[in-house]
């Protein structure tokens, strides 16, 4: 179990320093000088040098990345270029609201998506199923975006339920449920899908083994042999399809605020990217790609306290 | 002999898909697009960036059969020119993403080793990073020019095909044939050219379709943060947003255009499934449980 959990944190620190690696990359080797994209085309020479030795860009290039890698370790992610505050107060500031986001799509696409599934796969080939099924695939086919906005036609133009705009004051968790709604509901549907028809596929799966004929020819009743021994059974790939919805939580999350004008990592990033504000897009999409491996290696971890299995492999 | 068990296998699979509804109709919506892509001059009844001010904002009639836009543009011909943007995004991304993801999978799932590790740790590094996300970063610094977020969206989806065409080749290496051929003294550009790759093609059709879909998503996610193709050029996700404006006054604007990506990526997406079923049992019991529809960003 010790050895289990110690490799999955040194692949998740190696994959953690990939990504870095990447991020620094991106915004150091491609085309354009960032000095230039920072200042604009018609900066004078000797500003864009003193821009450069700001920005650390007139050192050899494995010196910048050494102090690159040692900042981010260090939580240091420079100072926006818009506001002149440190790029890591304005991300705290903001991710309250993002968390708060991801983790209310996440329940409603958890409970919708889990219920729908096992209820899809228990009448299987029934007009319950049919119809469950094509709307998953509705639901997957469907932009976030368009559904948050068609929400807003519903629900705050039409008939005046929600907000249609902001994130609602971060002290007063009645104002802040108020806000969540919407955006909650337009991102944790769209996920809902994917978890139903995870869920539908690996129920079936399970409900076919023997151990579940065995269940039943005992006489166990229906709904105690589903929610007891298949449910659990199918657990692993429907937790490993909700980690891997974070990215898409996150992706999502991104367009949603701008949907909402909603304070967040994703509407920071977006504003960041047309003020060509670096230090702050380099800073979000870091700890973008940080919450998503850490997702990640929590769901490994719990796969090995659901299945003994894995840890004893 | 070999051709004819092969137009056999073909005559199965069409017979397959004739047979079930779900495909039809993802066939028929796919194939709808594909005619506007083609007939988009023929078909679409105005020109898509006419501005007429004297026709602003009218809802849906019988001249203007989706309405028009704020600046009095029709919202059909708008969508039936903004299908061109969206399926040449999708195609083009689509086909690089294949070539490049299908190279790594192939060369990590044939080879092993530490070249299998490389890539597969590669892979995962830039699978931390959520599709969307990365065509934004990508797109965000190199510019929104239309080459430059097909080259966004198609590095994003790179790491998928090469994570699956990989879990596809890692068995094929153990049949008893591509052994047999190595015996034989095969080298292994002449395995991968004349056993691998052709045996892979169905995997490899299946993603690139329901890739297809998720490439439209990402496209049109783009266009509707203003990182897409740029106005006046007609394009969905910037319909959707510019129709954001008027919700009160004309939410034709918007609903149409949203309904016009989704319609298209359901049918990438029913099509997808139904070849998937036909095409690549692998796919189907791939982890016993994924369906390939379910990696959309």
């Amino acid at each position: 179990m010790g050895k289990y959990i110690t490799r999955r944190i040194i692949l998740a620190v190696f994959t953690l320093v990939g990504v870095i690696t990447c991020v620094f990359l991106l915004l150091r080797t491609l085309p354009g000088d960032p000095a230039q994209l920072i200042l604009g085309e018609f900066a004078t020479p000797e500003t864009l040098a003193g821009m450069r030795k700001t920005l650390g860009l007139d050192k050899p290039l494995y010196t910048q990345f050494a102090i690159f890698l040692r900042d981010k370790v260090l939580l240091n992610f420079g100072r926006s270029i818009v506001t002149r505050q440190p790029v890591i107060n304005e991300i705290a500031w903001v991710l309250p609201f993002t968390v708060h986001l991801a983790l209310a799509a996440s329940l409603i696409s958890s409970f919708l998506g889990i219920l729908t599934g096992i209820l899809s796969a228990k009448m299987r080939d029934t007009v319950v199923d049919h119809i469950s099924r094509l709307l998953s695939l509705i639901g997957i086919s469907m932009p976030e975006f368009w559904f948050g906005i068609l929400l807003v036609q519903a629900f705050a133009i039409r008939v005046n339920l929600f907000p249609a705009i902001g994130g609602g004051n971060i002290n007063d968790i009645g104002d802040l449920l108020y806000h969540l709604v919407l955006p909650a509901l337009a991102l944790g549907m769209a996920m809902a899908a994917l978890t139903a028809r995870m869920t539908r596929s690996s129920m079936l799966e399970v409900l076919g083994q023997d151990y579940i004929r065995t269940a039943l020819a005992k006489g166990l009743p229906e709904s105690v042999t589903i929610w007891r021994h298949a449910l659990r059974n199918a657990l692993i790939p429907i937790i490993t399809i909700i980690g891997l919805n974070t990215g898409r939580l996150l992706g999502g999350a991104v367009i949603i605020e701008i949907v909402y004008a909603r304070p967040g990592l994703g509407k920071l990033l977006v504003d960041a990217i047309f003020s060509r504000d670096y230090p702050m897009v380099e800073g979000v999409i870091t700890v973008i790609a940080t919450v998503f491996i850490l997702v990640n290696l929590i769901v490994d971890l719990t796969y090995a306290f659901i299945d003994p299995r894995i840890r004893y492999e | 002999m070999n051709s004819k068990k092969k137009s056999s296998e073909f005559q199965v699979a069409i017979r397959r898909l004739r047979k079930n509804p779900l495909a039809l109709t993802g066939v028929c919506i796919v194939g709808l697009f594909f005619l506007c892509i083609i007939l988009a001059p023929v078909i679409s009844p105005y020109n898509p960036t006419k501005v007429d001010l004297a026709k602003k904002l009218k809802a849906p009639n019988s001249s203007n059969l989706l309405g028009t836009d704020e600046f009095g543009r029709d919202v059909l011909s708008r969508i039936i020119w903004g299908a061109r943007v969206s399926m040449t995004v999708a195609f083009v991304t689509v086909a690089v993403s294949m070539i490049l993801g299908v190279a790594m999978g192939l060369l990590s799932g044939y080879f092993g080793k530490w070249l299998d590790n490389l890539i597969m740790r590669l892979t995962d590094i830039l699978l931390c990073f959520p599709i969307l996300l990365m065509a934004l970063a990508l797109v965000a610094v190199l510019g929104p020019q239309l080459m430059n977020i097909m080259f966004a969206v198609a590095i994003a989806l790179t790491p998928q095909y090469a994570r699956i065409i990989r879990g596809v080749v890692l068995p094929l290496r153990q049949q008893q044939y591509v052994e047999a051929s190595r015996g034989l003294g095969a080298n292994d550009l002449y395995i991968l050219i004349k056993h691998i790759v052709p045996n892979s093609i169905p995997s490899i059709v299946v993603v690139a379709t329901l890739n297809v879909a998720t490439a439209i998503l990402i496209e049109s996610s783009l266009s509707f943060l203003g990182l897409g193709v740029q106005p006046p050029t007609p394009s969905w996700g910037a319909m959707i947003a510019d129709g954001r404006k008027w919700l009160l006054e004309a939410p034709w604007i918007s609903t149409f255009s949203g309904a016009a990506i989704m319609i298209a990526v359901l049918g990438f997406n029913l099509f997808g499934d139904a070849l998937r079923d036909v095409l690549d049992p692998r796919l189907r019991g791939a982890g016993g449980a994924t369906k390939a529809s379910d990696m959309t960003p």
